[in-house]
């Protein structure tokens, strides 16, 4: 080692350059074109542990790790032949020895100075970089946590199902926030079994596939998941074991580091967790953790958002089969009853009628006095015949095989045969299926009975018209208009309910209200 | 005056038996077979020489399908429909299958057996309402 001072051009002037570079807010250490330290500011004597006096004449490469010190001394000489200034932080991070063996990142910039002898110093300015380097990495970390929260936010609107939202998750944490394994899991609630609802990341195998179930608390598994579940709140790998505990071998053969674990808080009775491995230890501090429960928890609001469209469905599809399991037991019992009628109650009075009119010849022939009482009694017996027949008429379902405007015209002739209502037919053939066009004639009838029942209407008019979605069908009178809350069903007016429940069984909707011009109009939408 | 020869068809043993009566009662029907379905009017009305049918229409093998076996016979008896039924697409039907007359049960009257002779006599009697319009399409198809 060479003695302190021996290459400089002098105390005084060495004196007078430490004196300015103590000025700096850099540690500064000087080199000679030899490699050996020539100069250590006050700062640099603070960083490195080592005095002036003990740091002046060394190989400036005692002051590195001894694996970088052959890289070091090539980039040197290389520098020497041509130096140039660089700035700090131009140079990728070195790490400084410590005179206590300690290492310490550092940037470095490089000043030459050129020397009245024509030798050439390099100035060293050095910056710790440690908390640079942790707030680069922890901003790096939240940087991406952010763009994961973003990207899963938009993947779960995008997301058609439930079960997409957590495949989405579980994938974009993988591509966007960069984690080993991403999985989600789903089990009745603290049963420490989940099956996979979503599972991706090259670390996916220590899960296991889609759909399989999963002991969380495992011992090949990480721990949090179990942890996160008993605890019923987030769960890292600092949280539940000593924070130098490996992780247990089959995770960490695939890298893994370390490892959190969030609850997914749906409105469900389920435990629903998300599982994030990482390959960096001590990755999961508490500003990502808020940050990673934020997404957890957007995904529970998307979950929940599908299990309630999905409670709305299955009630929307329940109350559609409730009404057409009605129907069939309608139109059944009507069927039976349309059958008795028909088989006994018409034929017997149509016999009598028939050996009435018997009777009344007989009657006007031998004493003709008595046929005003005969005529009263067929009168009586004629008027509860076509009452019969009418109702058999409402009771029997309408053919299936008839062209609409047909099928209206015979439905209104019956109706309102012997009835000051005139009808009209407006539209042109719908063109729907049979069943459809079934439907809507009874729609169609029903409103026609109302009318004659309870319209009092001079006119009345069948439309239909192509709208978006369907056909509408209109039934609308010129009557005595509707009672106060009658457009809904109630007791006794069971062709309003029937009416809707008709439209409903087929995806579509039937209202009663106000005529245009007064009167009742019935309308129904029917899908086509 | 000869008898004009009838079979009635009538699942209803209340309706067939005052059928019978009634047209038995002013001599100028006789009553030469009362069938409770349609099965036996081909083979009943070829037996009987019967020119005449009485037709219910809600019963097995009578309406449409027994007025057009009836139709396919040389020569073929008039056939009546007597019936509950009277929507527009049946009386259309039985109207295509030949039938020449059509009473509604119930509505018959004490003009029931002369309307009867006088369809037997070939006149055409649809007694009910809108049955021109069935006529109508009937023809046009």
């Amino acid at each position: 080692m060479t003695g302190p001072g021996s290459a400089t051009p002098g105390r005084d002037a060495d004196a007078a350059v430490r004196g300015v570079l103590d000025l700096s807010p850099h540690p500064v250490v000087g080199v000679d074109d030899a490699g050996r330290v020539v100069l250590v500011n006050a700062l640099a004597e603070q960083l490195t542990g080592w005095t002036h006096d003990e740091l002046v004449g060394r190989p400036v490469e005692e002051l590195l790790p001894q694996e970088l010190r052959g890289r070091h001394e090539r980039l040197r000489t290389a520098y020497h032949h041509s130096p140039v200034r660089r700035e700090v932080g131009e140079l990728e991070a070195l790490r400084l020895r410590r005179r206590d063996g300690s290492e310490v990142p550092v940037d470095v910039a490089l000043t030459p100075l050129t020397l009245a002898t024509g030798s050439t110093w390099v100035l060293a300015a050095l910056s710790d970089v440690t908390q640079r380097l942790a707030t680069e990495s922890r901003v790096l970390d939240l940087t991406r946590s952010y763009r994961m929260l973003a990207a899963i936010n938009q993947a779960v609107l995008r997301a058609g199902s439930a079960v997409d939202v957590t495949a989405e998750a579980c994938r974009v944490a993988v591509e966007e926030g960069g984690f080993l394994a991403a999985w989600v899991g789903r089990g009745p609630r603290s049963s420490m079994t989940l099956r996979v609802a979503a599972v991706a990341g090259p670390a996916a195998r220590v899960v296991g596939e889609v759909g399989t179930a999963v002991r969380v608390d495992d011992p090949r598994l990480s721990g949090v998941t179990a942890a996160a579940v008993r605890a019923r709140s987030t769960r890292s790998w600092g949280d539940v074991a000593h924070p130098f505990a490996p992780l247990p071998a089959a995770a960490a053969g695939e890298g893994v580091q370390d490892a959190v674990a969030l609850l997914v808080p749906t409105d469900e009775e389920d435990d629903v967790v998300l599982t994030l491995y990482c390959h960096r230890p001590a990755v999961f501090t508490e500003e990502l953790v808020v940050l990673l429960e934020q997404v957890a928890f957007n995904i529970a609001l998307a979950l929940d958002r599908y299990a309630a469209d999905a409670a709305v469905r299955r009630e929307v599809a329940h109350r559609r089969e409730l009404s057409a399991r009605l129907l069939t037991a309608q139109e059944d019992e009507r069927r039976r009853l349309a059958t008795e009628v028909h088989d006994e109650p018409v034929q017997l009075l149509a016999a009598t009628e028939l050996r009435l009119g018997l009777l009344r010849r007989r009657v006007a022939a031998h004493d003709p006095e008595g046929l005003p009482a005969v005529d009263l009694v067929h009168d009586g017996l004629r008027g509860t015949a076509t009452a019969l027949r009418r109702l058999l008429t409402e009771l029997e379902p309408p053919r299936l095989d008839t062209a609409w405007d047909e099928a209206v015209e015979s439905a209104a002739e019956q109706v309102l045969e012997d009835h000051p209502t005139t009808w009209r037919l407006v539209g042109g053939p719908p063109g729907w299926t049979p069943e459809t066009g079934a439907q809507a004639l009874r729609i169609v009838r029903e409103a026609l009975i109302n009318v004659r029942r309870h319209a009092a209407a001079a006119q009345v008019v069948v439309a239909t018209r192509r709208v978006e979605g369907g056909v509408e069908v209109s039934v609308t009178d010129d009557g005595v208009g509707l009672a106060d809350g009658a457009t809904r069903a109630r007791p006794g007016h069971r062709g309003v309910q029937g009416m809707q429940d008709r439209a409903e069984t087929l995806g579509g909707w039937c209202r009663v209200e106000p005529g245009p011009d007064g009167g009742t109009r019935v309308v129904a939408l029917l899908p086509a | 005056m000869r008898q004009t020869r009838v079979v009635i068809a009538d699942d209803n043993r209340a309706m067939r038996d005052a059928l019978a009566d009634v047209l038995r009662s002013t001599g100028d029907f006789e009553v030469v077979a009362e069938l409770a379905d349609g099965h036996g009017l081909v083979p009943s009305v070829q037996e009987t020489g019967a020119t005449l049918v009485v037709l219910d229409v809600a019963m097995d093998a009578g309406g449409q399908v027994g007025a057009a076996a009836l139709q396919a016979l040389s020569p073929a008896p008039v056939v009546v429909a007597v019936t509950a039924t009277d929507d527009h697409e049946t009386v259309v039907g039985l109207l295509e299958a030949g039938v020449t007359g059509y009473f509604v049960k119930g509505t018959l009257g004490d003009g029931f057996v002369d309307d009867l002779l006088r369809c037997a006599r070939g006149e055409v009697i649809l007694a009910l309402p809108h049955a021109g319009r069935a006529l109508q399409q009937a023809l046009a198809r």
